[in-house]
């Protein structure tokens, strides 16, 4: 197939309905979305693809909504943080979210043999917030605003959730070298 | 960027992972007839499906033969028995 831009494929999509173009517009996304997922799921991989495949769904079903108001991105980082919003709500209804996330004490880290394993521990404290402004700020290069479209919040509370998280991993660090 | 951001950003890289598909390179048939392993089931392929060509052909070959010798059998006893039964009632 010819090579299309975002632009194009998203056009492709909207106007004839073009699976093969909406297949390649996920395969430039599908490597942010899931990485984003795996934080967000605290990197068990057996939801992930299940999850995956919701947020391609809605975004397939709802990709004719799309205005063009912000960029592509930044709505397909909304829908994937709506969709685990979801999931997590309908998976755990009994269990409130900001609990779950505050449950893994940063005194309950304990040094883990694999270096890998400690780093996802360590991301694993944060807030599901925390994590989605961390990962699309200095991972995908998101501006602040565009965060802000992403969390449906102010600015100003995209900047104190970057600096929140970032507080918590370095007190985290700490109790970690001691 | 500030020393801390570098050093969010580094933990959060090394809990990256990668899922990018791996894009399989499409070759075309001349490239697999330069390989010579790829040559011999090639031709061993294109022979059988000749072999097969020929056979029926020449099986409808002989089925059309022998509809058309039928035929002209048929044909030539009609005839004959018209002329004889014409010669007898002369």
């Amino acid at each position: 197939m010819k090579q299309y831009n975002e632009h194009q494929l998203i056009s492709r999509i909207i106007l004839y309905d073009d699976h093969k173009a909406f297949e390649m517009l996920m395969n430039l996304h599908e490597n942010g979305i899931k990485n984003l997922l795996l934080k967000l799921l605290n990197f068990n991989d057996s939801e992930l693809d299940d999850l995956f495949q919701d947020t391609s769904t809605k975004i397939y079903r709802s990709i004719k909504n799309f205005k063009g108001d912000s960029k592509f991105a930044t709505w397909v980082y909304k829908i994937t943080y709506t969709t685990f919003l979801n999931h997590y709500k309908k998976n755990h209804r009994f269990q409130n979210l900001k609990e779950i996330h505050t449950e893994n004490n940063v005194s309950k880290i304990e040094p883990a043999q694999d270096v890998k394993m400690d780093v996802e521990k360590m991301i694993s404290i944060l807030r599901p917030e925390e994590k989605v402004a961390i990962q699309l700020s200095y991972i995908q290069g998101f501006s602040h605003k565009d965060i802000a479209v992403v969390l449906n919040c102010p600015v100003g509370t995209v900047k104190s959730q970057i600096k929140r998280g970032r507080e918590r991993i370095a007190n985290t660090f700490k109790t970690y070298k001691t | 960027m500030k020393r801390h951001e570098v050093d969010i950003q580094e933990l959060f890289l090394l809990a990256e992972r990668n899922f990018e598909k791996k894009q399989v390179p499409q070759r075309n048939l001349l490239f697999r007839l330069k390989n010579k392993k790829n040559l011999i089931p090639i031709l061993m392929g294109l022979f059988s499906f000749l072999g097969i060509l020929q056979l029926k052909m020449r099986s409808i070959n002989e089925m059309a033969y022998t509809n058309l010798g039928l035929f002209y059998d048929s044909y030539t006893n009609d005839v004959m028995e018209f002329f004889s039964y014409i010669s007898m009632s002369m």
